[in-house]
Formats: C-alpha cells, structure tokens, sequence
C-alpha cells in the first residue's frame, strides 16, 4: 500500500512538473511572438508615417520657416536673371504617434515684375 | 558736333530705354520728358572732388570726341534702389567713352567727363560698361565703378544723391592694356564680407591678368598674372589678352561669389576657384582656340543642375522620351557658361557646361553643332556632351539670358552704338543643355518687331511671358520652361507652379515617450 501511493505522489509530480514546463513554454513561445510582432508593427509604424510625410508636398498652416537664402542654389531651370527667391523651411507631419518625421524642404518663389495695366 | 550740341543742351530729350531688367511702369516714368532743366556736368580736380564745369567749357571739352548717343545705350544698366528714407529712385545709367550720365524721370541728363585726350577705342559690344556695387548695409547707398578708356583709369563715385556726385577713387593698373567693363562682385574673405570689383588686362597688355579691388576703398587686393610664352604644370596653356568681360559665379549659395570665368580672346575658357585668402587656383576647362574666332564678349554664367542623362536614357530606350518619369530626373551640379565669339563677320553662340570635377579640357569637337538659322528636328544630346554651339544668323543685341532653363537672345542689330540703332528682329530661344528649339517657327516669327531688351515678366492672368523692355508690350505668352522628366519637355509656366518646393533632407524625430 504504502509503495502505491509513493508511486501515485511521484506521478502527480511529475504531471505537475511536465504542465509547468508546457505552460512556461506555451508563455515564453507567446512572449516571444508578441516581441517579434512589436518590432515588425514598429517598423511597419515607420514605414506608414515615412510615407504619409512624404505624401505631404506642401507645408502646413504655419511652416517653421528656417533661414532666408542670399542666391538660390543651383536648380535645371536655371534663372541667369536674379529672378527667384529661396527660403529653407522645416515641414513636419504633426501625427500624435511614436514616429513623426521632418523635412528640410526649400521653397523656390518668382520675384518678376508685374505687368503694366 | 551738331549732335554734341544737342546732347550738351537735352531739353525735351526723350528716354528710349530699353534697359534689362526695366519693368514697364519704370519705362512710362523715364520716358517722361525732361521740362525746364539743362544737364550737368563733373569734372574731376586734382583735389579728388568733382567740380560743375559751366556750359560755356563743355562744347571744348567736348572737341573731337564722337558723339555720344542721344540716350542711353540699351545694354547700359537701369537700377531701381531705395535711400536711407526708403524713397525709391530710377536711374538709368550709360558709360560710353568715359562719360558716365544717368538720368530719371525728375532730374535731366547728368554726366562726370573723363580726363584725358581723346582715344578712339574698340567699342565694346553688349556689357554693361559699368558696375554696380553690391551694398548689404543700410543705408543703401549707390556707387558705381567704370571704366574710362581715355585715361585707362577706373573710377568709383557715390551716386545716393543724382544731384550730388561724390568721387571716391581713382585706379590704374600696372601693365594693363585696354580698360575693360569692371564687374562687381562680394567675396567672402579672412578680413570678411568684401565688395570687390574684379577687372581683366584688356588688348595689348604686358600680361594677361585680372585684378580685385576693394570698392570701398580702391585698393588693390589680389591680382593674377598669366604666362605668355611659357606653359606651367598648373596651367599647361598659353593665354593671349584677356578682353572680355568676366563672370563671377556663387557655387554654395552663401551670397559670395567663389569663382570666376575667364575668356581669352582665342577662346580659352579659364576657371578661377578664389579661396578665403583671395589665393587663386586658374585652371583651363575650354579650349576653344581650333575655331580661330574672337571672344570679346562678356561671359554669362550661371550655377545648374544637369539633367540625369542615365535615368533619362532609360526612358529613351524604351520609347518614352516625351512622357514623363515618376522620379525626379536631376543630376549633378555643373556650370553653365555662356559665349559669343565673332568670325568673319559672323556670330556664334556656345552653352558648355562644365562639370564640378571635369576630366577634360573640352574642345570644339567635344559639343555638338546646332542649327540656329531653323528650326531643325534636333537629336538629343549625348550624356558625354558638354554643351553645344551654334552660328547665329545675326549679330546679337544683348547679352544672352536664361529664363527657366530657356536661353534667349534677342539678334539682328542694326547698328553697334545707340539705343535707336540696337533694334532686334529676330529671336533665339533654345533649350539650355540640348540646344533644341523651344518654339515653333511660326510663333517666333509672329514676333511684333522690332524689339529691343527682354526680360520676364508676370501677367494678370497668372501666366509669365517674354517682355520687350523698351516698348512694354509681350512678346511671348506663356513663356516655356524646361522639365527634368524627359530631354526636350517644356511646360508653359504659371504663376500658379510657384512656389516650387524641393525636399532636400528627411530626418526622424525623437519623441518623448522613448
């Protein structure tokens, strides 16, 4: 009698030490995914937020304006006449999320004479 | 003489202007006529002020010399500056010979004479035989440099108030030929920010050279001096005189210019990188010499970015060449440096672009020849071209300009000098890099001529259009500017295209939370 029930507390046992190691490994295989879908959801997150900066061609409402230029760089269509003026200004998607992204964008305006009525 | 006499006494002298960059409503202001009021004339004393000269000494001052035109010239320079009180003053400003006169609406024809017996000189075609310095502090004042051919002197005066000229220098060079137009220019140096005039050697000089002066003060500054007979391993050339006027060229958009272009009148195309030390790096990056033409026309230049030739290739290859690419086609910088050489009494215009690191001097046979009698269908232009060139069926009125990527020249003079001769009838308007038409033959030649000047110029409508300066009235509506999609593309331009923008860097944020 006394032999069956040593026998039946060390199956209990070794049940109870197989279901913790199936569930700490059921646990940390979870965990494991969870991370792995985190850092793809974050990348993805970048991703999405890089393109919908991009997507935005023109400045917002109120655009940081940086620095006025001297001379406009050197642009294809060029002017030898004194005729555009450039500016540096800062445009920034304004999304309340962990990836926001910036851009140095430089206008190009036209500073020509007005016809004559 | 006769004429002298009525240029001496303008009264009722009415301004034909035709001068770059002129709106229309400046030209309405300045063609208003003089009322009641004789010119004045300076004249400079040994105590290097100007002193009126009375009527009575100017008709022998005046002996011998060529009359001067009625007006001024057209390739003369019209500036528009604001005072110390920001009233805004028109002036209209002419150097021929010498005589710097200027006028405006409410003061009649003022002059400063050049001392000196009287040379005749090579007349200098299409500059603007003068310069105006760059002024960066307020208040503005308005000092001119130019050149005067009978003293082979430059001077520099203040001309703030019209009424009122203030000498400020006097310089010679040493061992310079012929004067030459001045050009101004600010440079960034140890000392800092400079206004210079920069000036070449002129015909007959014992050197080529070119020379920096502080326009404040005259003094020389910096000076380069070329070989004549013996070639160095820095610049394996020989250079002849240096006769036209020079360009300067800003390349990292600071508001400095850094270098500057060179022409010998062989045609050697020398770069000229100025340093913080105003030390000076020449080296030849054309060699124009095998066409055996005359370069005495100022250089125009201008900074650009070429077209991407290898991204536009692709398109080419597979059929595309008028439909745009989804990216921008852009490629690297480069300078673009405009001539007009003349031979056997015929003009040539070159457009050579020249790489930031080039790998070769280029020559004649390096560009591709265009035709700008007619409009020919034109086959684009190789990556490995570095520009082209062209003989042009007239002599040209001005200096050539780009607008938009679009270089026009307005040709067909009938006369060198005044203002009522340099009547152009004929338009070149030609893509910058690959020298193709922009225009169809009809439209240009549907042109109300005869023009003079041109300049850009915004409509009520929105549309920007080609302007004849001197008459006010349009010439081309829209005007055409080039696309960087595809090799020979243009797009009518619009005030609505403006303002452009360019993303040159994307950064990320940190935010907080991390």
């Amino acid at each position: 009698m006394k032999s069956d029930g040593f026998v039946l507390i060390l199956c209990l046992c070794f049940i109870a030490l197989v279901s913790s190691m199936a569930l700490s490994a059921l646990l940390i295989g979870l965990l494991s995914q969870k991370i792995g879908i985190a850092g793809q959801q974050q990348v993805q997150q970048q991703q999405w937020a890089k393109a919908l900066h991009l997507q935005q061609q023109k400045p917002g409402v109120a655009p940081i304006q940086l620095s006025d230029m001297t001379t406009c760089p050197a642009q294809l269509a060029v002017w030898s006449e004194p005729a555009t003026y450039c500016r540096w200004i800062e445009l920034s998607s304004d999304h309340q999320q962990l990836n926001n992204w910036s851009s140095l964008m430089l206008s190009t305006e036209l500073t020509l004479p007005q016809e004559a009525l | 003489m006769k004429k002298n006499q009525h240029f001496l006494h303008g009264r009722g002298l009415s301004l034909g202007l035709c001068m770059l960059g002129m709106t229309s409503l400046d030209t309405a202001a300045l063609n208003t006529p003089f009322t009641g009021m004789d010119p004045s004339s300076w004249r400079l004393q040994v105590t290097g002020d100007y002193q009126v000269v009375s009527e009575d000494d100017l008709p022998l001052l005046f002996a011998g010399q060529a009359p001067l035109c009625q007006s001024a010239r057209p390739d003369g320079r019209k500036l528009t500056w604001s005072d110390a009180d920001n009233n805004l003053h028109h002036l209209q400003l002419s150097n021929e010979q010498g005589v710097l006169r200027w006028w405006s609406a409410t003061l009649p024809q003022q002059q400063i004479w050049s001392e000196g017996s009287h040379v005749v000189t090579e007349f200098e075609q299409l500059s603007e035989q003068l310069a105006v310095i760059p002024q960066a502090v307020s208040p503005k004042k308005l000092q001119l440099v130019w050149h005067e051919p009978a003293a082979k002197r430059y001077s520099a005066v203040d001309l703030s108030d019209p009424l009122l000229p203030k000498a400020l220098w006097q310089w010679q060079p040493q061992g310079a030929g012929t004067v030459q137009t001045p050009v101004a220019a600010r440079f960034d140096t140890s000392a800092g920010a400079t206004s210079m005039v920069l000036v070449v050697s002129g015909s007959d000089a014992a050197q080529p050279a070119f020379w920096l002066i502080d326009a404040v003060s005259g003094k020389q500054l910096a000076t380069q001096q070329y070989h004549t007979s013996k070639k160095t391993v820095e610049l394996p050339f020989v250079l002849q005189d240096l006769v036209a006027a020079p360009a300067v060229l800003d390349r990292n958009a600071d508001g400095y210019a850094d270098r500057i272009y060179l022409v010998d009148v062989q045609g050697r195309l020398v770069q000229v990188d100025v340093d913080a030390q105003l030390q000076f790096q020449s080296r030849v990056v054309a060699d124009l010499s095998d066409v055996g033409a005359e370069f005495k026309v100022q250089l125009v230049a201008s900074r650009a970015i070429m077209p991407n030739y290898q991204q536009l290739a692709v398109n080419v290859a597979i059929g595309e060449n008028q439909q745009p690419v989804a990216a921008g086609a852009a490629g690297q910088p480069a300078d673009v440096v405009l001539l007009v050489s003349r031979k056997n009494q015929q003009s040539q215009l070159w457009a050579l672009t020249i790489p930031d690191s080039p790998a070769f001097t280029i020559q004649p046979h390096h560009l591709t020849v265009r035709d700008l009698q007619q409009d020919v269908v034109s086959p684009a232009l190789s990556s490995t071209t570095v520009g082209w060139y062209g003989t042009l069926p007239a002599a040209p009125v001005a200096l050539p300009a780009v607008l938009a990527g679009v270089l026009y020249l307005p040709i067909a003079a009938q006369g060198e000098h005044c203002a009522e001769a340099r009547q152009a009838t004929q338009l070149i308007a030609r893509h910058l890099f690959q020298g193709a038409a922009v225009y169809s033959d009809t439209l240009l030649a549907a042109l109300p001529k005869p023009f003079g000047l041109i300049g850009a110029v915004q409509r009520h409508s929105g549309e920007l259009a080609l302007q004849d300066l001197q008459s006010g009235s349009i010439l081309l509506s829209p005007l055409q500017g080039i696309r960087e999609d595809c090799l020979f593309c243009t797009e009518a331009l619009h005030q609505n295209l403006y303002p452009k923008w360019q993303r040159m860097a994307i950064y990320q944020h940190e935010s907080e939370l991390y």
